[in-house]
């Protein structure tokens, strides 16, 4: 592992992480004060800086996270750690902890105090996550990058079921292209072009698609042509490429011909790094090459325009509201001095407007721990909470198809994305694992421990036992659409706090019968896809798990999508959302509330694309807002 | 003959012993770089006499296969944790989204707290000193992660490094003759 010293140049324009105190953040005044450094809140930033506006970050993670040393010690880490969970990468930080699958456990009264970050009295607990250091979660995001079908805005209108978008796909449209710029997208229209998903004439992706892995080949041989009959419909199915926000080879076509250019590492010494993906499998935790976007990019754009100013290790802790004007004016921070200690200062900072992007968790505690509740007219901050449903189906194909090779996911199978039967059950995505059965048994460790422990192999039986046995590996991971319920919520509770004294996240997620209901058919289609390749049927539940939902008799293990989504959902009215169609609050007029929480429904794309789109979209409002803000008087007259 | 050449001939018997058990050879072993590493770990943790033992055990002895999985995955699994498919699970890179959480009866009695369950270092040399308390689960070094042999058994790669390129993914796997 290179190592690199204080003199290596870094990515940030020098510094720039850690320039301004908190304490002299606090002594000016902002256009616009931004809660947390990750995709939402760089691109907010970005569009904000290049309209000549001044932007202070606030970021609960650690400052020198987006320089290459931090980086390579991310990686570094990462191949030390002995848990290597998703979280692994990072440093442990007690004054801004993050979720991990590792400390997903109901937590009763008996639960030692520090063991978790969500807190989750639940039997059914999820093993969802997101990651609080610079960045954000997309320092370990897949980078799928889907887009939502046209039919997902207007899902109560179409199929009585869940709320209808304030938006529709055509208002989104324009947003969805520059997110897949700014993103980098590797895509071919031809295989995006369905379910009514529609592009401008002559568009093209940034990049093309990745080429699919022998294993998606493989699938395709046995799956292409399938028919299925769901709910009076015929499907026909088909294995087709996913959009990815990853490094590939550039579309000369696009931009009317200009081309692309994709956006390398964040750094200024290292050519290799930031290229194509070479395929190091290993997307998530983190990209060794940064071939996968991450908000670092957005963010390094941001900084070198030199009106944007970032303040690390400072956890928000409070929004500060005026009772009678219900306006913002200010955010309390806390400015920790170490990852190993617990002190810290207190400071307000201000601006004219003010952006949570903390994501959706975060975003609700943090106004939830702030009291907003109470003037909230919808009531709704924390409730809706959304996240994906996963169901996992493994089983061993009868040749060698190449498994742990290629990004985690090359393709999958999106027919079933939409469709009338939606009125019933819940419509979902099939990804293809080329990671193997990883996610589901912990291969290909738990593998080797098989055949070496139990099984009592060694030599070079072992090791041709090992290689024929995971290069079968096929694993299919359903991802299914959960509605926003209410019930589904964050809240806090003043039992639960962390080293700061912030209240911790109290979730509750329960899958509902309509997802369960997708699950089972997603369970029993997976049966007939093995069939077809002929492949071995290994999937098993444990009804013991946290992850176990019981439906119609069976057990099956729902596992969290890291798609949280729905806090602060979107709407056209006060009394029954948190936020209108530009992401402002209903309720306090220079607050924005940015992020996967303003989503009202996730259909079935992975959120963050949407996400951004929605993102830029509100940057253009929160200009005008600016605008309007800092006119003299006499012209807002 | 001095104590030197003594344990630089005990460190080729480990490899060569090695070698069988693992169906790699001498030379991948040594490829590796990380001979002296593992042999260090394996006598510190488990004794002065661990190489001897292991030699001269049955191939189904605990040690033999604590050695083995060494070699594959860079981690020392102390013998008490044979079999242990929920240690297995928590090791193994690799999206958690759905790593088995670790029920809370099985935690190795090892220091796991959330510091160094996160992958934070203890100083070099903190690992597996003589005499020390034995510490059943930990990753030898960074490096022993990437030089793992499981990934040339099964015709890849560690996930996170030694990339193979663009696109390499598209093409059938092939595994090495051996
Ligand atoms: C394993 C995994 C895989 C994923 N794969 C995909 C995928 O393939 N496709 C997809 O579309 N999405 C994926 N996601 C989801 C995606 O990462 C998130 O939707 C996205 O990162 C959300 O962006 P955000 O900016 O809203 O939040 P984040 O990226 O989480 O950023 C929030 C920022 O706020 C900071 N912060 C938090 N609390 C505070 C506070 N109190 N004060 C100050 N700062 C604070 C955090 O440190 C962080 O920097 C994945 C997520 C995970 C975990
Ligand atoms: S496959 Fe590799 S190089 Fe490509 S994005 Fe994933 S981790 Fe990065």
């Amino acid at each position: 592992m290179t190592s690199y010293d204080d003199a290596d140049p870094v990515i940030f324009p020098a510094g720039a992480a850690t320039q301004t105190s908190a304490a002299q953040a606090a002594s000016e005044e902002w256009d616009a004060v931004i809660v947390g450094g990750g995709m939402a809140g760089s691109i907010v930033a970005e569009q904000l800086s290049q309209s000549g506006h001044k932007v202070l970050i606030v970021e609960a993670g650690p400052g020198k996270d987006l320089d290459l040393a931090e980086y390579e010690s991310y990686l570094s880490r990462f191949y030390g750690a002995v848990v290597k969970d998703n979280q692994s990468p990072y440093p442990f930080n007690p004054n801004a902890r993050m979720p991990r699958s590792t400390d997903t456990m109901p937590v009763g009264p008996d639960t030692p105090r520090d063991d978790f970050y969500l807190v989750q009295e639940d039997k059914y607990c999820s093993d969802t996550t997101f990651t609080r250091v610079l960045g954000g979660t997309s320092m370990h995001w897949e980078g799928k990058a889907l887009r939502m079908l046209p039919e997902d805005f207007d899902l109560r209108t179409k199929y009585g079921q869940g709320l209808n978008w304030p938006l529709s796909y055509d208002d989104l449209e324009p947003y969805y292209r520059q997110a897949e710029a700014e993103l980098g997208v590797s895509a071919e229209v031809e295989d995006q072009a369905y379910l009514g998903m529609h592009f401008p004439e002559g568009y093209v992706f940034p990049m093309h698609r990745m080429p699919p892995s022998y294993l998606d080949q493989t699938v395709a041989r046995g799956v292409d042509g399938m028919r299925v009959n769901l709910a009076d419909d015929d499907y026909t199915l088909r294995v087709r490429s996913f959009p990815q926000a990853r490094n590939g080879v550039p579309n000369a076509a696009y931009d009317g011909g200009k081309g692309f250019v994709p956006v390398g590492a964040v750094s200024t010494s290292q050519v290799e790094e930031g290229e194509r993906c070479q395929g190091n499998t290993n997307c998530v935790p983190i990209c060794p090459v940064q071939a996968k976007y991450h908000a670092g990019k957005t963010l390094t754009k941001a900084l070198s325009r030199g009106n944007v100013t970032i303040v690390t290790q400072a956890v928000a802790s409070k929004v500060e509201i005026d009772e009678q004007d219900r306006r913002v004016t200010g955010i309390t921070i806390k400015n920790y001095h170490s990852l190993d200690s617990e002190s810290y200062d207190t400071y307000t900072v201000k601006g004219t407007v003010y952006v949570l992007c903390a994501h959706a968790i975060e975003n609700a505690r943090l106004m939830l721990a702030s009291d907003m509740q109470r003037m909230s007219r919808s009531k709704l901050i924390g409730c809706n909470l959304m996240d994906h449903a996963y169901l996992l189906s493994w089983g061993l194909l009868p040749e060698p198809a190449g498994t742990m090779r290629g990004t985690s996911c090359t393709s999958g199978i999106t027919d079933l994305r939409g469709g009338r039967f939606r009125g019933t059950q819940a419509g979902f995505g099939v990804d293809i694992h080329n990671d193997g059965w990883g996610w589901a048994t912990g291969s290909p460790y738990t593998d080797l421990v098989e055949l070496v422990d139990k099984q009592g192999l060694n030599g070079k039986e072992l090791r041709r036992t090992l290689g024929n046995r995971i290069s079968r590996q096929l694993l299919l991971a359903f991802m299914i659409d959960l509605l926003p319920e209410r019930s589904n919520t964050v809240t806090v509770d003043e039992r639960y706090k962390d080293a700061l004294g912030n209240l911790k996240p109290v979730v509750s997620l329960k899958i509902p019968p309509y997802t369960m209901r997708g699950a089972a058919y997603a369970r029993k289609l997976a049966s007939d896809i093995f069939k077809r390749l002929g492949a071995e049927e290994m999937t098993a539940y444990d009804k013991d798990r946290y992850s176990a939902v019981e439906h119609d008799g069976q057990w099956y293990n729902i596992v969290g999508g890291n798609h949280l989504a729905g806090t602060h959902i979107m709407g056209t009215d006060p009394t029954t959302s948190v936020v209108d169609h530009t992401q402002q609050s209903w309720d306090h007029d220079n607050l924005y509330l940015v992020g996967p929480g303003s989503l009202p429904s996730i259909g079935t794309s992975n959120i963050s694309l949407t996400m951004a789109a929605l993102a830029y979209r509100s940057s253009t409002h929160i200009v005008r807002y600016l605008r309007a803000a800092k006119a003299p008087a006499t012209v807002r007259g | 003959m001095t104590e030197a050449t003594t344990t630089d001939e005990e460190l080729r018997a480990f490899v060569k012993f090695s070698a069988t058990m693992t169906g790699f050879s001498e030379f991948d072993l040594w490829g590796t770089g990380q001979a002296e590493a593992y042999y260090d770990a394996v006598v510190n943790q488990e004794g002065p006499d661990a190489i001897e033992r292991a030699i001269a055990a049955d191939p189904s002895d605990p040690l033999v296969k604590s050695i083995i999985k060494l070699w594959y995955v860079g981690v020392w699994y102390g013998p008490e944790l044979t079999g242990r498919m929920d240690v297995a699970a928590w090791t193994a890179p690799g999206r958690s989204g759905a790593k088995p959480a670790v029920p809370d009866d099985s935690q190795p009695e090892t220091d796991l707290s959330p510091a160094a369950a996160s992958g934070e270092r203890r100083p070099e040399g903190q690992y597996a000193r003589a005499g020390d308390e034995r510490i059943p689960l930990f990753v030898v070094s960074p490096d022993a992660y990437t030089e793992g042999l499981l990934w040339r058994a099964i015709g890849a790669h560690p996930s996170g490094a030694k990339a193979p390129g663009y696109g390499s993914w598209a093409t059938p796997p092939t595994f090495e003759n051996f």
